[in-house]
């Protein structure tokens, strides 16, 4: 058992831990004078941050592990991954305090009613701020959980946005995508979650991407291709991500699979791709301006391929 | 993106405002027992670093430049104390998975980057040492009221802030503390007891950056 002094300091030094974390100028400077108060206080507050800062890789693990049969498995559902293969939770107790709440494991906690949902139809956009001076601009076809006790947390269920993320490193901003997360170290980027899995973007800054598997940091002009296990690391050039806010589209070498996509989501327009064009790509930048028999003039031009107005929609071929 | 209104990144005025509060931030460092020497290399390394990399408009500049040099502090004891227990003898150097983190005192100016990739992939034994250690981490935490442990699995494991933590559990913020001091009493007991076995675990661990609390994993 500690002499009483040295429990004191330990327990200042716990203290002092827990608040840094989200700690004011004033604090830190209180800090300092504590620290300065005494030489033991430098020692107890670095045993404290050194034994948990050892405890990373335990929790690492345990971050990994988060599937909870007693829980909704939003995130799960949401990119159409089973969760029958997925690892147990390792800390049983978990199951029983968290079986009340009805939330995606990594997600938000103890909110419930807290969260409402923003969605967008096909061709529809919006763009919204958040209370601590972030900004989402919502493409069409999109559906955004936010929840109004926190702003620093988001769960993107489907369509695409692009997120100005104002970066505060005592909380930093976690967007969940399926089963994936996405955490912002300071950042603009850009989110596509669709039937071919998840596109991430860094047009500034940095996030650090999560599935539960892997954890990889995306610098600014870093892209992320996350399609069943399969994730495909690539660059593009920051000007061009989240073009579509700009109101247009700029590829390089993209399958035309996805410029379809991008038209669907960011007109309404439904579009049909002829079999022969499904491996084709394009290069180059869409104007989304005008209506939509301009856009169809123009797209056909640009790629070079008939497009054909349908019943409901359009009609790529060859 | 302007076409978002977004703000111009603040690097510039952080860099300003790291060269104005360089008296307080070296006070800070030899308060945190730096030594002179390294407290310049550290506020050099500051600089460096608020030029070298982007961020995004920062809520309280002053105490994020706080925090920044806080966790330099903290990586640069901790790849202090590893160069020396290398030296002694008492790690295997092991090139292969191990350059990222070994080159840590020549590159760490150059950004968090070098740090967190560490991150990207586990080899074998580091996710055996993390197995092993979550386990000790449970069967003590075990040994808490489950309330307690239940409060430090919400902090720690699932980033919960403590004012959600108090909402969740309908007590108070003062409370939550208690709870929190507890487990990291026993937390450091678990470093303790770890201190008589091979020193593995404390040298494995990822992200420099995340030393103490940057908040990253927040």
């Amino acid at each position: 058992m500690a002499r009483p002094a040295e429990h004191d300091i330990q327990s200042q030094a716990i203290a002092w831990h827990l608040r840094l974390a989200d700690a004011s100028e004033e604090e830190w400077n209180e800090f300092t004078h504590w620290l300065e108060a005494d030489e033991r206080h430098n020692d107890a507050y670095e045993a404290i941050c050194d034994a948990d800062h050892a405890l990373e890789p335990a929790i690492g693990l345990a971050r990994q592990e988060p599937a909870e049969a007693g829980e909704i498995p939003v995130a799960a559902v949401a990119t159409g991954r089973g969760t029958a293969g997925r690892r147990r939770w390792m800390w049983p107790a978990m199951a029983a305090s968290f079986a009340l709440v009805a939330v995606g494991s990594w997600a938000v906690m103890g909110r419930m009613g807290q969260e409402y949902t923003v969605s967008t139809a096909p061709g529809e956009s919006r763009t919204l701020a958040l209370s601590d001076g972030s900004r989402i601009a919502l493409n069409g076809g999109t559906e955004l959980v936010l929840s109004k006790s926190d702003p620093r947390v988001a769960e993107l269920k489907s369509g695409e946005a692009q997120f100005s993320i104002r970066h505060d490193a005592g909380s930093p901003f976690a967007l969940t995508v399926g089963a994936q997360r996405i955490v912002d170290v300071g950042t603009v980027f850009n989110v596509r979650s669709s039937g071919r899995g998840l596109q991430v973007e860094v047009a500034e800054g940095a996030v650090r991407f999560e599935d539960g598997v892997t954890r990889l940091r995306l610098n600014a002009g870093d892209t992320l291709d996350a399609s069943g296990d399969r994730l495909v690391e690539g660059t593009r050039a920051p000007a061009d991500i989240g073009s579509w806010t700009r109101g247009k589209l700029v590829y390089r070498e993209a399958p035309l699979v996805e410029v379809a996509g991008d038209i669907t989501r960011a007109r309404g327009i439904a579009i049909e791709l002829g079999p022969e064009l499904s491996h084709a790509s394009f290069t180059g930048v869409i104007q989304l301006d005008g209506d939509n028999a301009s856009l169809r003039r123009r797209v056909e031009l640009l790629i070079g391929a008939k497009v054909t107005e349908t019943a409901d929609g359009w009609s790529i071929t060859r | 993106m302007t076409s978002l209104g977004q703000e111009v990144p603040a690097e510039g005025g952080l860099r300003q405002l790291s060269l104005a509060m360089r008296g307080e931030l070296r006070r800070f460092l030899l308060a945190r027992r730096v030594s002179e020497a390294d407290a310049e290399d550290v506020l050099q390394d500051l600089f460096i670093r608020l030029e070298t990399s982007v961020t995004g408009p920062v809520r309280s500049p002053r105490a994020y430049l706080y925090q920044m040099v806080n966790n330099m502090a903290h990586t640069r004891r901790r790849t202090e104390t590893r160069r020396q227990a290398r030296d002694a003898g008492w790690i295997e150097v092991r090139p292969d998975a191990r350059t990222g983190t070994g080159t840590g005192t020549g590159t760490h100016g150059r950004g968090d980057a070098a740090e967190e990739q560490a991150d990207a992939a586990p080899d074998p034994e580091t996710a055996l040492v993390a197995r092993d250690q979550l386990a000790r981490v449970e069967a003590r935490l075990a040994e808490l009221p489950e309330r307690t442990a239940h409060i430090f699995r919400q902090f720690r494991v699932e980033g919960a802030s403590q004012k959600d933590i108090a909402i969740e559990q309908g007590i108070s913020l003062s409370a939550v503390e208690k709870h929190l001091q507890r487990a990291y009493r026993a937390v450091l007991e678990i470093r303790n007891r770890l201190e008589d076995t091979p020193p593995t675990t404390g040298m494995t661990g990822p992200a420099e950056m995340t030393g103490g609390f940057d908040g990253s994993s927040r």
